[in-house]
């Protein structure tokens, strides 16, 4: 038998509903447990102590509370008794109306930067056909669109690239020049020596 | 306190249905001494309510008191379980165990939710609840005889507990001060049978120790 085990049956054990057999062998195990021995020698002291605590009562007034606080009309009640009607008032509060109208403001910008226009749905937009065209040529210009995009910066960079090449060959470089330069010439140094 | 009509036509739970003892027992549900008196709150019958409030109002402070030991807080969570039991009695389900397993387990759900918000606090307070439980251990040790009884014994052992892990704590004073059957406590504690022994049994282990230190002897 393992401790953990041990740990488990002592509760039977205590109660006196494990087997004769089953006894003996948690008693075999804990004759040669030191730790097994001592959690069941704790666990018989504290059974008899409790025995000596008296049973907990409860204050005389705590029922009368409870069923003041659970009589018809009470908040509780109230609560209770809601269901979906306190819903449907939450819909109508301030809060809520706030935060739908800051929904839709918010819905409604993003599909103006978007460029959706929003207009009167007829049954000919539901048409299969017609949604996947549109979808269809809407992807098509964006693709052309960030196709355009890409060839236009690449061009661009190109463009830049070649110009920092030519650069050196017509200005002088831009540390020759600068006055913050500290570093003394081989000419400064001479000029302040001995 | 009567059962009014007005009150019969705002009932909460009005036409939410449990099984009967005898239709629990038909389908293999072991009959629930407390089911006819929910069944009957479900009706409308304000003095079931009241029945159940009285039948479990001590078992309920009892597990609240054993595990904060402190009164006034013990109360307050016994009013906020039962006002939790009153609003979700529709949710009651006799199928799913019996009704003083789900008031154990809605108590405990409250009790764990307490020692968390509590707990900042509790560390606060360590340093006084350790030097009160050396005042009460000089004053055992202090006697000819340290085996104490009654109330003070129980000041002991609320001293004590106050020591134990909340899963230890929860365990022992369910098994042992509130005498619930392991597969209840099982059930409220949601955890497997061996698990619930096993904690029993280091709780006790726990607790003893604890006593001893406090110079109680056998």
């Amino acid at each position: 038998m393992k401790c953990a085990d041990f740990e488990i049956r002592l509760c039977e054990y205590l109660d006196g509903s494990l087997t004769a057999a089953a006894g003996r062998e948690l008693e075999e195990h804990a004759s040669g447990c030191a730790v097994c021995a001592a959690l069941a020698a704790d666990s018989k002291f504290l059974a008899g102590f409790i025995e000596r605590v008296p049973a907990v009562e409860a204050p005389p007034e705590l029922i009368t509370n409870i069923l003041y606080r659970t009589q018809p009309g009470s908040p509780a009640w109230r609560a209770a008794t809601a269901g979906w009607g306190a819903w449907f008032r939450s819909l109508l509060g301030p809060r809520f109306a706030m935060s739908m109208a800051m929904t839709v403001l918010s819905v409604s910008m993003l599909y103006r930067v978007a460029g959706v226009k929003v207009r009167q749905l007829e049954v000919a937009d539901l048409n299969p056909v017609k949604i996947w065209r549109t979808v269809d040529g809407k992807a098509q210009q964006l693709w052309a669109h960030g196709v355009k995009v890409y060839q236009n910066v690449r061009f661009l960079y190109e463009i830049q690239s070649q110009l920092r090449e030519l650069a050196p060959a017509s200005e002088p470089p831009e540390s020759a020049a600068a006055p913050d330069d500290r570093r003394l010439t081989p000419a400064d140094k001479q000029e302040k020596g001995p | 306190m009567t059962a009014s009509l007005a009150w019969r036509a705002w009932v909460p739970w009005e036409g939410v249905r449990v099984a009967s003892p005898h239709e629990a027992a038909g389908a293999g549900i072991s009959a629930d001494p407390d089911a006819a008196l929910v069944a009957r709150c479900l009706t409308g019958d304000e003095t079931a309510w009241e029945s159940l409030v009285r039948l479990h109002t001590r078992r309920v402070y009892s597990i609240c008191y054993r595990f904060i030991g402190r009164v006034e807080e013990a109360q307050d969570l016994t009013q906020e379980a039962f006002l939790r039991v009153f609003r979700n009695l529709r949710s009651f389900n006799l199928a799913s165990g019996s009704f003083r397993t789900w008031l154990t387990r809605l108590t405990r759900n409250l009790l764990i939710d307490h020692y968390r918000r509590t707990k900042k606090e509790k560390r606060v307070e360590s340093i006084e609840d350790q030097l009160g439980v050396l005042e009460e251990t000089s004053t055992v040790e202090g006697r000819p005889e340290a085996r104490v009884a009654g109330r003070e014994a129980g000041e002991l052992l609320q001293a004590a507990l106050a020591r134990l892990s909340p899963e230890l704590r929860e365990a022992v004073v369910l098994r042992d001060l509130e005498e619930m059957e392991y597969r209840e406590i099982a059930e409220a504690l949601g955890v497997p049978d061996g698990t619930v022994k096993s904690r029993i049994s280091r709780g006790r282990a726990e607790l003893a120790r604890g006593l001893k230190r406090m110079g109680v002897v056998s």
